[in-house]
């Protein structure tokens, strides 16, 4: 078949229309793929890492005017199988991978991309826009983001242009020339057998219907397969199994029956992880709370002991290390945390010491807050009238707690809780507080498979700090320093590490820095016997130990300096339990942890996290303001390595600047490398003389003696070339040659071309061109027509 | 024309260039200083196209035209039109023979090999075109008969450009089947004086023993060998490119005819092969460009030579073989 001639490739508005409907399917695919990890940049990332070598394709294609042949054909069918053959390895590689639906929607994206490129001619570009629209459906049926209406929207737009720039012109042919189109019978009666099938099938019973539908999706459940990587849906993997015998073989899901168990407490919970309390000694204590209040709470203390609620800091050497929940791996979650990780789920809060001991707070009349129920979006919230109000900017924060095998009435959740809810639950005689600021269930433990969502306030310390926040008032309890041997150094490392800070706030950050920065965590480390102050062992002799010695620490750091403070036990969600595939936590036994909080006053406690290795939630900045630290923070190391980043700006400058200079001299690297050999092919010579033209013309325009473009090479050469550089007859072998490797067919050899006496000649005039430059200026200047 | 290839065997194309080279000679020592007017009158012949010279009385057109006849050593011919010029006076006419009685043909100046028509547009438009046809035809047909004309039958028309009165214009669709428009103009003094050595009898003599040694074909040989020079595909796209522009430019009213881009090419080809080369280059076309397409554009502009300038300044040359032929 003879090439269409080279103006007939017209790009009209259609092919345009069809390029934008395809980019917004692969957008949407994209959405769809990286929807799950809940990122925008690697969507973004990915999105332009494709388009962007099609988009070069496309462009190649109309200007070479590619034609399809059976080899697109294969293309097409490889494009769309290829994600199902990368999916093993992917998962192999990576223990990454995609759900089976999603595997074929890549495919049709990518046929849809592929029928882009040859989109110039009709045909590839009704492929193109069909499969676009495919995929468009598709994603809109398998995604839940937001964004997908906007795209839906656009894609309506786009395709209702597109529809009309196609066939309109259609129309108006019809009926400017009066001919009246036959009408496809065949594809109208298909259409309607379609249709009533359609309409056969919805009036089916529900239970044929649904065992016609079962297993169109493999991996969206109804079949019995089970996916690793299958998204949210019915099939969420091994989690679920059918509840024929008992409901706890059932995923934890909202409205599953109060059950209970025995599983452990998170008191043995503590054992397991601290090891118990040494039994006490019967000497007198050498350090002691201060008389008023030790008097207040001697009761309170001695029942606490009595009922081991009280912890020790002096406790038994570990037995072993083997947990009794490790043998377990599938199943030794405490529970699920859903939400913004990571997250410190307290437990209990500590406010007396009494030199090795915490006591837990009482319930204090002053926080036995009145619990109501307000219905937030329809549902029931066990919420409290007297809400603290804000100190600083705040941010609400839900998280969603599937409770697994906790035995244990406690709710645990974030620092300053808001509210919580339990699906179908609006009875709050079911809760009362079990300490101050933390809530419990009526009940011996909380339901198990049982989905609790708390509401907690998250604070924005930075304001703390601008605002020059004064700290040091609250309750006595939590400001009270045990006296005794010790205190006293520990009073002045307060004084010693706080001295730069000015604020309150700065204070506190002041001495978790010097915990996480000079102190060593080890789990395994425990008070010598007859320590009589195992904080100040802990800050000054040993200086590594578990993480409930670094949270007394900086509490009592923090008390000596009359800031209230309490340690806090409880359970620790961290980033690295974060299964992108489930969008949850796990939270095991081993998560049990030691932390502080700073009492900020208007009954807020903000989280400090003094042992290294665990974080803090930090408040989220907006999209600005992490661009505006990352700009700082560069600037910041550029200033420090000045003449590193001194010397870069040179660099870059000058490249930019002398960009085409730089290529140019490259590509000439690159002609030497492609042409260093003695012999080659007529085929050889003529690319040769090709690519030498092409980096002189290069040249010359970088000299800003540009060739006239009406102008051959070898006439503007045989201009120029000025005899002192080239021999007279290499000069018209030159001319020749650039003539022969344009405009002739023929054997070179017959021309007395030859590859070896020319190539020297070339790499003279390709590396040596200052000369010819330099006449070339000289006849520009002087004003000569060359 | 596959037969004339056949006919000259590489030896006798050497032969035919040092033929050539002499004719060129003997053409500068006619012609003095004129050898950039006398190569393009060389490309006119070898691309089997006729010549229209535009120019001032005087200045060599019938010396030329006579040297090249005698040079090519084929039969020469001059008619010089006047109003009163029949177009049997170009073609021949049958005459009533006594003795046989029978009418026989007698042969009129287009049967020559060379032609010169001296001021065409003096002649009747009647007269014109029965002459024109014969270029284009390379035949006359008289009383329903056809005659042939030889088969490099070559045409000089001069036109005066100053005196209109009393002429008739050559319609553009008559110039349109010349290959060529030159103009000789004046030579430079040192020539002048050359020439005017040279009319001096004894001088004359001696110009007179340059021999080309053209045998009768010889032409035809030369003409054929030139139309076989191979043009490569982008010249051609360069070729069309030149003429598209050419019908879209403002300042030409009338475009370059298919019939105009064969000529050109076949010109291009002339004078490849005049340059020793087996190959056609932009050079080339550009180097005919002027003197072929003077002859048939409608030029709205008085200097027309520019605005063709300005239309071969304006597309760009190829510089590497076309996507088609690098696919080969």
């Amino acid at each position: 078949m003879r090439p269409p001639e080279k103006s007939t490739v017209v790009l009209h508005p259609g092919y345009w229309l069809a390029c934008g409907l395809v980019v917004i399917a692969h957008l949407a695919t994209e959405i769809v793929i990286g929807e799950s990890s809940g990122q925008i940049l690697p969507i973004v990332g990915k999105f332009f890492a494709i388009a962007i070598p099609f988009g070069v394709f496309c462009w190649l294609s109309v200007r070479n005017r590619w034609s399809a042949n059976a080899v697109t054909t294969l293309l097409a069918l490889m494009a769309m199988g290829l994600p199902l053959v990368v999916e093993p390895v992917w998962r192999w590689v990576f223990q990454n991978g995609h759900a089976f639906e999603i595997q074929l929607l890549i495919g049709f994206r990518n046929l849809s991309l592929l029928s882009l490129i040859w989109a110039h001619a009709p045909r590839f570009e009704r492929l193109a826009v069909v499969t676009s629209l495919f995929t468009v459906l598709f994603c809109v049926t398998t995604s839940q983001d937001q964004s997908m209406g906007w795209i839906c929207g656009l894609y309506l737009v786009g395709g209702v242009a597109w529809l009309s720039t196609t066939y309109w012109s259609l129309l108006k042919t019809d009926r400017l020339s009066g001919n009246s189109s036959t009408a496809p019978w065949q594809m109208i009666a298909a259409a309607t057998v379609l249709l009533v099938g359609v309409i056969l099938t919805i009036a089916l019973p529900a239970s044929v219907r649904l065992r016609m539908v079962q297993g169109f999706m493999p991996s969206s459940g109804g079949t019995g397969e089970a996916d690793p990587f299958a998204r949210s849906g019915v099939g969420d993997g091994d989690a679920v199994v059918a509840a024929t015998e008992e409901a706890l073989t059932f995923a934890p899901i909202e409205d599953a029956p109060f059950l209970e168990g025995d599983q452990p407490s998170l008191y043995d919970v503590y054992q397991d992880t601290y090891s118990p309390p040494k039994p006490p000694k019967k000497f007198a204590r050498a350090i002691s709370l201060p008389p008023e209040l030790f008097k207040q709470n001697h009761h309170r203390m001695a029942q606490a002991r009595k009922a081991s609620r009280s912890f020790s800091l002096d406790r038994k050497q570990k037995q072993s290390k083997e947990h009794r929940h490790l043998d377990d791996t599938e199943s030794n979650a405490l529970l699920h945390l859903v939400g913004p990780v990571p997250a410190h789920l307290r437990h209990t809060v500590y406010d007396l010491f009494d030199g090795s001991e915490w006591y837990p707070a009482p319930r204090r009349p002053l926080h036995q807050r009145a619990l109501e129920v307000e219905s937030v979006d329809g549902k029931p919230w066990i919420t409290w009238a007297d809400h603290p109000h804000a100190v600083t900017k705040v941010r609400r924060e839900r998280h969603a707690l599937r409770v697994l095998s906790v035995d244990n009435n406690r709710i645990v959740a974030p620092a300053n809780l808001n509210g919580v809810h339990i699906d179908r639950c609006d009875r709050p005689d079911l809760f009362e507080w079990a300490q101050e600021d933390v809530l419990a269930m009526r009940r011996e433990s909380l339901p198990p498979m049982t989905v609790i969502h708390v509401s907690s306030t998250l604070l924005d310390t930075r304001e703390l700090i601008q605002n020059k926040a004064i700290l040091g008032f609250g309750r006595e309890e939590y400001r009270a320093m045990p006296e005794g041997p010790g205190m006293d150094e520990i009073r002045e490392l307060a004084q010693k590490w706080t001295v730069d800070a000015t604020c309150g706030w700065e204070k506190v950050a002041a001495i978790c820095e010097n915990l996480r920065a000079s102190y060593v965590h080890d789990p395994d480390i425990r008070v010598p016997d007859g320590c009589e102050n195992p904080v100040h062992w802990f800050l000054t002799e040993s200086r590594r130990g578990p993480d409930y010695l670094f949270a007394s620490a900086s509490v009592m750091l923090c008390r000596s300096l009359g800031i209230a403070s309490r340690p806090v036990s409880g359970l620790y969600a961290g980033p690295d339990q974060y299964d992108y595939s489930t969008r949850q936590t796990s939270v095991l036994p081993s998560d049990a942890h030691w932390w502080a909080e700073v009492y900020i006053g208007s009954q807020s406690w903000v989280t400090i996290e003094p042992t290294p290795g665990f974080d803090v939630r930090t408040f989220p900045r907006g999209f600005f303001a992490t661009m505006g630290i990352w700009a700082w923070q560069l600037g910041r190391t550029a200033l420090i390595y000045w003449p590193i980043s001194l010397a870069a700006c040179c660099v870059i400058v000058l490249s930019v600047w002398k960009r085409a200079a730089i290529l140019a001299r490259m590509r000439t690297w690159w002609w030497d490398w492609k042409y260093d050999r003695s012999e080659a092919s007529p085929g050889l010579l003529r690319t040769m003389m090709i690519d030498t033209g092409d980096l002189l013309d290069t040249k010359l325009r970088l000299a800003e003696t540009p060739r006239p473009a009406s102008q051959t090479q070898a006439m503007y050469l045989k201009k120029l070339m000025s005899s002192a550089q080239f021999a007279v007859e290499d000069q018209q072998l030159l001319t020749r040659a650039f003539d022969w490797a344009a405009y002739s067919e023929a054997d070179p050899e017959q021309l007395g071309l030859s590859f070896s006496r020319l190539r020297p000649i070339c790499r003279s005039l390709l590396h040596d061109s200052g000369p010819l430059v330099t006449r070339l200026r000289g006849s520009v200047e002087t004003g000569q027509t060359v | 024309m596959s037969t004339a290839e056949v006919e000259a065997p590489e030896s006798s194309a050497g032969e035919l260039r040092e033929k050539l080279t002499r004719l060129r000679q003997l053409l500068n020592h006619t012609l003095k200083g004129k050898a950039e007017t006398i190569e393009q009158v060389l490309v006119c012949l070898l691309a089997q196209g006729h010549l229209l010279l535009e120019d001032q009385p005087g200045l060599g057109k019938t010396t030329l035209a006579k040297a090249l006849a005698r040079g090519v050593g084929e039969r020469f011919a001059r008619v010089q039109c006047t109003p009163d010029l029949l177009p049997s006076d170009v073609t021949g006419f049958s005459i009533f023979n006594q003795k046989s009685h029978e009418f026989e043909f007698r042969q009129g100046p287009v049967f020559a090999d060379i032609l010169l028509a001296d001021e065409i547009n003096r002649a009747t438009p009647r007269t014109q075109s029965a002459l024109l046809e014969a270029m284009a035809e390379r035949q006359v047909t008289i009383d329903t008969e056809r005659y042939p004309l030889s088969q490099s039958f070559f045409v000089i028309a001069t036109q005066n450009p100053i005196e209109q009165h009393g002429t008739y214009p050559l319609p553009e669709a008559q110039l349109d089947r010349f290959a060529m428009k030159l103009s000789i103009g004046y030579p430079e003094a040192e020539d002048e004086v050359a020439m005017l050595r040279h009319a001096v009898a004894a001088e004359k003599q001696r110009d007179d023993e340059i021999e080309t040694g053209f045998e009768q074909g010889d032409l035809l040989l030369l003409q054929n060998l030139v139309a076989s020079v191979p043009v490569s595909r982008n010249i051609q796209e360069y070729l069309v490119a030149l003429g598209r522009l050419t019908r879209k430019h403002s300042r030409i009213h009338l475009g370059l005819s298919p019939r105009g881009l064969m000529i050109w090419q076949r010109c291009a080809q002339a004078r490849a092969f005049l340059a020793e080369r087996e190959f056609v280059t932009p050079d080339d076309l550009q180097h005919v460009a002027i003197p072929v397409l003077t002859v048939r554009l409608g030029i709205d502009d008085l200097n027309p030579e520019q605005v063709i300038q300005e239309i071969i300044n304006e597309v760009p040359v190829p510089v590497a073989p076309s996507p088609e032929e690098a696919r080969k």
